[in-house]
Protein backbone atom coordinates (compact mmCIF):
# COMPACT_ATOMS: atom_id res chain seq x y z
CA UNK A 1 0.00 0.00 0.00
CA UNK A 2 1.37 3.32 -1.00
CA UNK A 3 1.98 5.78 1.77
CA UNK A 4 3.36 9.22 1.66
CA UNK A 5 6.82 9.26 3.19
CA UNK A 6 7.78 12.84 2.61
CA UNK A 7 7.49 15.86 4.81
CA UNK A 8 7.52 14.26 8.25
CA UNK A 9 7.69 16.95 10.88
CA UNK A 10 10.98 17.19 12.74
CA UNK A 11 9.45 17.03 16.19
CA UNK A 12 7.22 14.03 15.39
CA UNK A 13 8.77 10.60 15.54
CA UNK A 14 8.56 9.08 12.06
CA UNK A 15 7.38 5.75 13.42
CA UNK A 16 4.46 7.12 15.41
CA UNK A 17 1.34 5.17 14.54
CA UNK A 18 -1.77 6.80 13.15
CA UNK A 19 -3.52 6.02 16.43
CA UNK A 20 -0.81 7.84 18.42
CA UNK A 21 -1.20 10.84 16.14
CA UNK A 22 -4.96 10.73 16.53
CA UNK A 23 -4.60 10.79 20.33
CA UNK A 24 -2.29 13.80 20.06
CA UNK A 25 -4.67 15.53 17.67
CA UNK A 26 -7.58 14.82 20.02
CA UNK A 27 -5.57 16.57 22.72
CA UNK A 28 -5.35 19.63 20.45
CA UNK A 29 -2.07 19.03 18.62
CA UNK A 30 -2.76 20.41 15.14
CA UNK A 31 0.68 19.35 13.91
CA UNK A 32 -0.13 15.74 14.69
CA UNK A 33 -3.25 16.06 12.61
CA UNK A 34 -1.15 17.64 9.87
CA UNK A 35 0.99 14.53 9.89
CA UNK A 36 -2.12 12.39 9.52
CA UNK A 37 -3.12 14.51 6.53
CA UNK A 38 0.30 14.04 5.00
CA UNK A 39 0.21 10.29 5.43
CA UNK A 40 -3.27 9.78 4.05
CA UNK A 41 -3.74 12.55 1.54
CA UNK A 42 -3.05 10.44 -1.53
CA UNK A 43 -5.36 7.60 -0.48
CA UNK A 44 -8.14 10.05 0.36
CA UNK A 45 -7.61 11.98 -2.86
CA UNK A 46 -7.75 8.85 -5.00
CA UNK A 47 -10.92 7.57 -3.35
CA UNK A 48 -12.55 10.88 -4.24
CA UNK A 49 -11.04 10.67 -7.72
CA UNK A 50 -12.58 7.23 -8.24
CA UNK A 51 -16.00 8.64 -7.40
CA UNK A 52 -15.75 11.94 -9.27
CA UNK A 53 -13.25 11.43 -12.08
CA UNK A 54 -12.02 15.00 -11.75
CA UNK A 55 -8.70 15.74 -9.99
CA UNK A 56 -9.78 19.28 -9.09
CA UNK A 57 -13.01 18.12 -7.50
CA UNK A 58 -11.25 15.22 -5.79
CA UNK A 59 -8.77 17.67 -4.25
CA UNK A 60 -11.59 19.80 -2.87
CA UNK A 61 -13.38 16.78 -1.47
CA UNK A 62 -10.19 15.44 0.13
CA UNK A 63 -9.64 18.77 1.89
CA UNK A 64 -13.23 18.87 3.08
CA UNK A 65 -12.97 15.29 4.32
CA UNK A 66 -9.92 16.10 6.45
CA UNK A 67 -11.59 19.18 7.92
CA UNK A 68 -14.71 17.17 8.76
CA UNK A 69 -12.57 14.42 10.25
CA UNK A 70 -10.81 16.94 12.50
CA UNK A 71 -14.14 18.27 13.76
CA UNK A 72 -15.39 14.73 14.41
CA UNK A 73 -12.14 13.50 15.88
CA UNK A 74 -13.71 13.32 19.32
CA UNK A 75 -16.02 10.55 18.10
CA UNK A 76 -13.15 8.43 16.75
CA UNK A 77 -12.72 5.50 19.16
CA UNK A 78 -9.93 3.70 17.33
CA UNK A 79 -12.02 0.59 16.60
CA UNK A 80 -11.04 0.87 12.93
CA UNK A 81 -7.86 2.27 11.44
CA UNK A 82 -7.78 6.03 10.97
CA UNK A 83 -7.25 5.54 7.24
CA UNK A 84 -10.37 3.40 6.93
CA UNK A 85 -12.34 5.99 8.89
CA UNK A 86 -11.17 8.97 6.84
CA UNK A 87 -11.70 7.05 3.59
CA UNK A 88 -15.32 6.40 4.53
CA UNK A 89 -15.80 10.11 5.26
CA UNK A 90 -14.19 11.11 1.97
CA UNK A 91 -16.25 8.60 0.02
CA UNK A 92 -19.53 9.88 1.48
CA UNK A 93 -18.48 13.43 0.75
CA UNK A 94 -17.57 12.51 -2.83
CA UNK A 95 -20.90 10.77 -3.35
CA UNK A 96 -22.72 13.85 -2.04
CA UNK A 97 -20.85 15.91 -4.56
CA UNK A 98 -21.48 13.43 -7.36
CA UNK A 99 -25.21 13.71 -6.70
CA UNK A 100 -25.25 17.47 -6.18
CA UNK A 101 -27.39 19.68 -8.35
CA UNK A 102 -24.58 22.19 -8.82
CA UNK A 103 -22.25 19.56 -10.25
CA UNK A 104 -24.94 18.33 -12.59
CA UNK A 105 -25.50 21.87 -13.82
CA UNK A 106 -21.76 22.42 -14.32
CA UNK A 107 -21.40 19.22 -16.29
CA UNK A 108 -24.45 20.11 -18.36
CA UNK A 109 -22.92 23.45 -19.29
CA UNK A 110 -19.40 22.11 -19.75
CA UNK A 111 -19.16 18.33 -20.24
CA UNK A 112 -15.39 18.44 -19.68
CA UNK A 113 -15.71 20.14 -16.30
CA UNK A 114 -15.86 16.70 -14.69
CA UNK A 115 -12.31 16.08 -15.79
CA UNK A 116 -13.25 12.88 -17.55
CA UNK A 117 -12.02 13.98 -20.92
CA UNK A 118 -9.69 11.89 -22.97
CA UNK A 119 -7.05 14.56 -22.59
CA UNK A 120 -5.81 12.91 -19.38
CA UNK A 121 -3.54 10.63 -21.35
CA UNK A 122 -0.02 10.41 -20.04
CA UNK A 123 1.90 11.05 -23.23
CA UNK A 124 5.28 10.32 -21.70
CA UNK A 125 4.17 6.77 -20.99
CA UNK A 126 3.01 6.49 -24.55
CA UNK A 127 6.22 7.56 -26.23
CA UNK A 128 7.25 4.81 -28.64
CA UNK A 129 9.80 2.46 -27.20
CA UNK A 130 12.65 1.33 -29.39
CA UNK A 131 11.35 -2.26 -29.42
CA UNK A 132 7.87 -1.24 -30.56
CA UNK A 133 6.91 -0.05 -33.97
CA UNK A 134 4.97 3.16 -34.32
CA UNK A 135 1.98 1.13 -35.47
CA UNK A 136 2.02 -0.89 -32.24
CA UNK A 137 2.15 2.29 -30.21
CA UNK A 138 -0.79 3.83 -32.02
CA UNK A 139 -2.78 0.62 -31.63
CA UNK A 140 -2.00 0.52 -27.90
CA UNK A 141 -3.02 4.15 -27.53
CA UNK A 142 -6.26 3.49 -29.30
CA UNK A 143 -6.94 0.45 -27.13
CA UNK A 144 -6.31 2.43 -23.95
CA UNK A 145 -8.56 5.23 -25.09
CA UNK A 146 -11.33 2.77 -25.95
CA UNK A 147 -10.98 1.06 -22.60
CA UNK A 148 -11.13 4.33 -20.67
CA UNK A 149 -14.30 5.25 -22.51
CA UNK A 150 -15.83 1.85 -21.80
CA UNK A 151 -14.87 2.03 -18.11
CA UNK A 152 -16.71 5.34 -17.82
CA UNK A 153 -19.83 3.75 -19.27
CA UNK A 154 -19.87 0.89 -16.75
CA UNK A 155 -22.61 0.86 -14.10
CA UNK A 156 -21.49 3.02 -11.19
CA UNK A 157 -21.27 0.21 -8.67
CA UNK A 158 -19.00 -1.80 -10.94
CA UNK A 159 -16.95 1.20 -11.98
CA UNK A 160 -16.37 2.33 -8.39
CA UNK A 161 -15.14 -1.11 -7.34
CA UNK A 162 -12.93 -1.49 -10.40
CA UNK A 163 -11.28 1.93 -10.02
CA UNK A 164 -10.71 1.57 -6.29
CA UNK A 165 -9.23 -1.90 -6.72
CA UNK A 166 -7.17 -0.89 -9.73
CA UNK A 167 -5.67 2.16 -8.06
CA UNK A 168 -3.43 -0.04 -5.93
CA UNK A 169 -4.07 2.14 -2.87
CA UNK A 170 -6.50 -0.06 -0.98
CA UNK A 171 -7.02 -3.61 0.15
CA UNK A 172 -10.26 -5.38 -0.64
CA UNK A 173 -11.21 -5.02 3.03
CA UNK A 174 -10.75 -1.25 2.85
CA UNK A 175 -12.76 -1.08 -0.37
CA UNK A 176 -15.52 -3.09 1.28
CA UNK A 177 -15.53 -0.65 4.20
CA UNK A 178 -15.57 2.37 1.89
CA UNK A 179 -18.44 1.03 -0.19
CA UNK A 180 -20.24 -0.53 2.76
CA UNK A 181 -20.35 -4.01 1.21
CA UNK A 182 -18.75 -7.39 2.04
CA UNK A 183 -15.35 -8.26 0.58
CA UNK A 184 -16.91 -11.02 -1.53
CA UNK A 185 -19.20 -8.48 -3.17
CA UNK A 186 -16.25 -6.22 -3.91
CA UNK A 187 -14.44 -9.08 -5.65
CA UNK A 188 -17.55 -10.01 -7.61
CA UNK A 189 -18.04 -6.42 -8.77
CA UNK A 190 -14.45 -6.13 -9.94
CA UNK A 191 -14.70 -9.43 -11.77
CA UNK A 192 -18.04 -8.47 -13.31
CA UNK A 193 -16.64 -5.13 -14.46
CA UNK A 194 -13.77 -6.91 -16.19
CA UNK A 195 -16.12 -9.41 -17.78
CA UNK A 196 -18.33 -6.64 -19.14
CA UNK A 197 -15.34 -4.76 -20.52
CA UNK A 198 -14.06 -7.86 -22.29
CA UNK A 199 -17.50 -8.56 -23.67
CA UNK A 200 -17.77 -5.05 -25.06
CA UNK A 201 -14.27 -5.18 -26.49
CA UNK A 202 -15.07 -8.49 -28.18
CA UNK A 203 -18.22 -6.97 -29.62
CA UNK A 204 -16.06 -4.19 -31.06
CA UNK A 205 -13.89 -6.73 -32.82
CA UNK A 206 -10.94 -6.91 -30.43
CA UNK A 207 -9.65 -10.44 -30.04
CA UNK A 208 -7.98 -11.16 -26.73
CA UNK A 209 -6.14 -13.91 -24.99
CA UNK A 210 -8.32 -16.01 -22.71
CA UNK B 1 -9.51 3.78 -37.52
CA UNK B 2 -10.79 0.22 -37.44
CA UNK B 3 -9.75 -1.96 -34.50
CA UNK B 4 -6.88 -4.22 -35.17
CA UNK B 5 -8.18 -7.76 -34.96
CA UNK B 6 -5.10 -9.38 -36.39
CA UNK B 7 -3.37 -9.80 -33.05
CA UNK B 8 -4.61 -10.90 -29.67
CA UNK B 9 -4.08 -8.64 -26.71
CA UNK B 10 -4.01 -9.38 -23.03
CA UNK B 11 -7.13 -7.49 -22.06
CA UNK B 12 -6.65 -7.93 -18.32
CA UNK B 13 -3.31 -6.20 -18.59
CA UNK B 14 -4.79 -3.52 -20.82
CA UNK B 15 -7.64 -2.93 -18.36
CA UNK B 16 -5.16 -2.64 -15.48
CA UNK B 17 -3.16 -0.05 -17.40
CA UNK B 18 -6.29 1.90 -18.34
CA UNK B 19 -7.47 1.98 -14.71
CA UNK B 20 -4.03 3.03 -13.48
CA UNK B 21 -3.91 5.85 -16.02
CA UNK B 22 -7.34 7.05 -14.88
CA UNK B 23 -6.25 6.98 -11.24
CA UNK B 24 -2.74 8.32 -11.72
CA UNK B 25 -3.48 11.93 -10.78
CA UNK B 26 -1.85 13.36 -7.66
CA UNK B 27 -3.31 15.79 -5.14
CA UNK B 28 -2.16 19.37 -5.44
CA UNK B 29 0.87 20.14 -3.30
CA UNK B 30 0.29 21.90 -0.01
CA UNK B 31 -2.79 20.01 1.11
CA UNK B 32 -1.45 19.82 4.66
CA UNK B 33 -1.17 23.61 4.90
CA UNK B 34 -4.53 24.15 3.26
CA UNK B 35 -6.24 21.75 5.66
CA UNK B 36 -4.49 23.18 8.74
CA UNK B 37 -5.47 26.71 7.75
CA UNK B 38 -9.11 25.64 7.56
CA UNK B 39 -9.24 23.72 10.85
CA UNK B 40 -10.26 26.64 13.01
CA UNK B 41 -12.44 28.58 10.66
CA UNK B 42 -16.14 28.53 11.44
CA UNK B 43 -18.25 26.52 9.06
CA UNK B 44 -19.62 28.70 6.30
CA UNK B 45 -23.35 29.22 6.35
CA UNK B 46 -23.46 30.48 2.79
CA UNK B 47 -24.41 27.09 1.47
CA UNK B 48 -27.25 26.84 3.99
CA UNK B 49 -28.64 30.13 2.78
CA UNK B 50 -28.31 28.91 -0.78
CA UNK B 51 -30.28 25.79 0.05
CA UNK B 52 -32.98 27.81 1.77
CA UNK B 53 -33.17 30.13 -1.23
CA UNK B 54 -33.46 27.20 -3.64
CA UNK B 55 -36.17 25.64 -1.49
CA UNK B 56 -38.07 28.95 -1.38
CA UNK B 57 -37.91 29.40 -5.13
CA UNK B 58 -39.06 25.81 -5.66
CA UNK B 59 -42.05 26.27 -3.35
CA UNK B 60 -42.98 29.53 -5.08
CA UNK B 61 -42.76 27.84 -8.48
CA UNK B 62 -44.97 24.98 -7.33
CA UNK B 63 -47.50 27.43 -5.86
CA UNK B 64 -47.55 29.39 -9.11
CA UNK B 65 -48.01 26.22 -11.12
CA UNK B 66 -50.92 25.15 -8.90
CA UNK B 67 -52.51 28.59 -9.20
CA UNK B 68 -52.23 28.52 -12.97
CA UNK B 69 -53.57 24.99 -13.05
CA UNK B 70 -56.64 26.11 -11.11
CA UNK B 71 -57.09 29.12 -13.38
CA UNK B 72 -57.06 27.11 -16.60
CA UNK B 73 -58.70 23.96 -15.38
CA UNK B 74 -59.84 21.89 -18.38
CA UNK B 75 -63.58 21.72 -18.84
CA UNK B 76 -65.38 18.44 -18.71
CA UNK B 77 -67.92 18.48 -21.52
CA UNK B 78 -69.80 15.59 -19.95
CA UNK B 79 -70.48 17.54 -16.77
CA UNK B 80 -74.15 18.58 -16.45
CA UNK B 81 -74.86 22.11 -17.58
CA UNK B 82 -75.88 24.47 -14.82
CA UNK B 83 -78.12 26.70 -16.91
CA UNK B 84 -80.94 26.28 -19.44
CA UNK B 85 -79.72 26.12 -23.02
CA UNK B 86 -81.14 29.38 -24.33
CA UNK B 87 -80.72 32.05 -21.66
CA UNK B 88 -78.95 31.67 -18.40
CA UNK B 89 -79.64 33.91 -15.47
CA UNK B 90 -78.04 33.65 -12.11
CA UNK B 91 -80.27 31.92 -9.61
CA UNK B 92 -82.17 34.12 -7.19
CA UNK B 93 -80.19 35.01 -4.12
CA UNK B 94 -82.80 33.51 -1.84
CA UNK B 95 -81.90 30.07 -3.15
CA UNK B 96 -78.43 30.06 -1.66
CA UNK B 97 -77.41 30.16 1.98
CA UNK B 98 -75.06 33.01 1.17
CA UNK B 99 -77.84 35.09 -0.24
CA UNK B 100 -79.96 34.35 2.78
CA UNK B 101 -77.19 35.56 5.03
CA UNK B 102 -76.89 38.85 3.15
CA UNK B 103 -80.37 39.92 2.15
CA UNK B 104 -79.41 43.55 1.48
CA UNK B 105 -76.90 42.78 -1.20
CA UNK B 106 -78.16 43.46 -4.68
CA UNK B 107 -78.29 40.54 -7.07
CA UNK B 108 -75.89 40.63 -9.95
CA UNK B 109 -77.81 40.73 -13.20
CA UNK B 110 -75.59 38.78 -15.47
CA UNK B 111 -77.07 37.01 -18.39
CA UNK B 112 -75.61 34.83 -21.02
CA UNK B 113 -77.17 33.63 -24.17
CA UNK B 114 -76.86 30.15 -25.45
CA UNK B 115 -73.27 29.20 -25.81
CA UNK B 116 -71.60 25.97 -26.61
CA UNK B 117 -71.94 23.53 -23.76
CA UNK B 118 -68.22 23.70 -23.05
CA UNK B 119 -68.40 27.37 -22.03
CA UNK B 120 -71.56 27.49 -19.97
CA UNK B 121 -70.40 25.35 -17.08
CA UNK B 122 -67.39 27.37 -15.83
CA UNK B 123 -69.19 30.66 -16.32
CA UNK B 124 -72.07 29.41 -14.21
CA UNK B 125 -69.74 28.25 -11.49
CA UNK B 126 -67.80 31.50 -11.57
CA UNK B 127 -70.95 33.57 -11.37
CA UNK B 128 -72.31 31.77 -8.38
CA UNK B 129 -69.07 32.03 -6.49
CA UNK B 130 -68.51 35.63 -7.52
CA UNK B 131 -72.00 36.49 -6.40
CA UNK B 132 -71.18 35.08 -3.03
CA UNK B 133 -68.05 37.17 -2.94
CA UNK B 134 -69.93 40.35 -3.64
CA UNK B 135 -72.13 39.61 -0.67
CA UNK B 136 -69.00 40.01 1.53
CA UNK B 137 -69.29 36.57 2.98
CA UNK B 138 -66.54 34.62 4.65
CA UNK B 139 -64.47 32.40 2.43
CA UNK B 140 -65.68 29.19 4.04
CA UNK B 141 -69.33 30.06 3.58
CA UNK B 142 -68.58 30.95 -0.04
CA UNK B 143 -67.14 27.52 -0.57
CA UNK B 144 -70.13 25.94 1.11
CA UNK B 145 -72.51 28.00 -1.00
CA UNK B 146 -70.79 26.96 -4.16
CA UNK B 147 -70.88 23.34 -3.20
CA UNK B 148 -74.53 23.40 -2.18
CA UNK B 149 -75.75 25.31 -5.21
CA UNK B 150 -77.72 23.08 -7.60
CA UNK B 151 -76.00 22.57 -10.90
CA UNK B 152 -72.56 23.36 -9.55
CA UNK B 153 -70.20 20.45 -9.27
CA UNK B 154 -69.85 19.25 -5.67
CA UNK B 155 -66.20 18.44 -6.41
CA UNK B 156 -65.24 22.11 -6.05
CA UNK B 157 -62.05 21.75 -4.10
CA UNK B 158 -60.43 24.19 -1.65
CA UNK B 159 -57.84 25.25 -4.22
CA UNK B 160 -60.59 26.44 -6.49
CA UNK B 161 -62.15 28.33 -3.61
CA UNK B 162 -58.83 30.05 -3.01
CA UNK B 163 -58.75 31.12 -6.62
CA UNK B 164 -61.85 33.20 -6.05
CA UNK B 165 -60.26 36.54 -6.86
CA UNK B 166 -59.53 35.23 -10.33
CA UNK B 167 -63.09 34.02 -10.74
CA UNK B 168 -64.39 37.33 -9.43
CA UNK B 169 -62.45 39.10 -12.13
CA UNK B 170 -63.90 36.71 -14.68
CA UNK B 171 -67.41 37.55 -13.53
CA UNK B 172 -66.96 41.32 -13.56
CA UNK B 173 -69.29 43.33 -15.85
CA UNK B 174 -66.38 44.04 -18.20
CA UNK B 175 -66.19 40.35 -18.92
CA UNK B 176 -69.89 39.80 -19.32
CA UNK B 177 -70.65 38.06 -22.57
CA UNK B 178 -73.07 39.92 -24.77
CA UNK B 179 -76.18 38.04 -25.90
CA UNK B 180 -75.88 36.38 -29.26
CA UNK B 181 -78.92 35.56 -31.27
CA UNK B 182 -78.73 32.05 -32.54
CA UNK B 183 -81.19 31.20 -35.33
CA UNK B 184 -82.87 27.84 -35.08
CA UNK B 185 -81.22 25.09 -36.99
CA UNK B 186 -83.10 24.29 -40.18
CA UNK B 187 -82.38 21.03 -41.86
CA UNK B 188 -83.26 21.16 -45.54
CA UNK B 189 -85.06 18.24 -46.99
CA UNK B 190 -82.75 15.98 -48.90
CA UNK B 191 -83.73 14.80 -52.36
CA UNK B 192 -84.84 11.24 -52.58
CA UNK B 193 -82.25 9.15 -54.31
CA UNK B 194 -83.59 6.33 -56.38
CA UNK B 195 -81.29 3.40 -56.99
CA UNK B 196 -80.06 2.99 -60.53
CA UNK B 197 -81.48 -0.03 -62.16
CA UNK B 198 -79.88 -1.90 -65.00
CA UNK B 199 -76.26 -2.10 -66.06
CA UNK B 200 -73.97 0.90 -65.54
CA UNK B 201 -72.04 1.96 -68.64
Amino acid sequence: MAQSTDCVSGTEPAEASDLDLVRLAQAGDADAFGELVERNRRAVFRAALAALGSPAEADDVAQDAFVIAYRKLGSFRGEAAFRTWILAIAWRKALDRRKSLGRWLRLTVDPYAGGESDQSTNWIEQMPESTHSQEDTVAAQQLQQTLRTLIRTLPRKLKDALLLAGSGEYTYEQIGHILGIPVGTVKWRVSEARRLLKEKMAAMGHAYEA
Amino acid sequence: MKPDTSRKVDLDDAIDRAVRSMMSAEPRPGMRQRVLSRLHETPSRAFSFLRVAIAGVSIAAIALAVALRVGIKPIDVNEPVAAPPQTMTTPPRQQTPVAAAAPNAAPVPVTETARPVMRSQPVARGLVVAQSLMANEEEDSIGAAAIETPGVSPELDPLQVRALPLIQELASPANTIAPIAVPPLVIPELPVITPIQGPIH
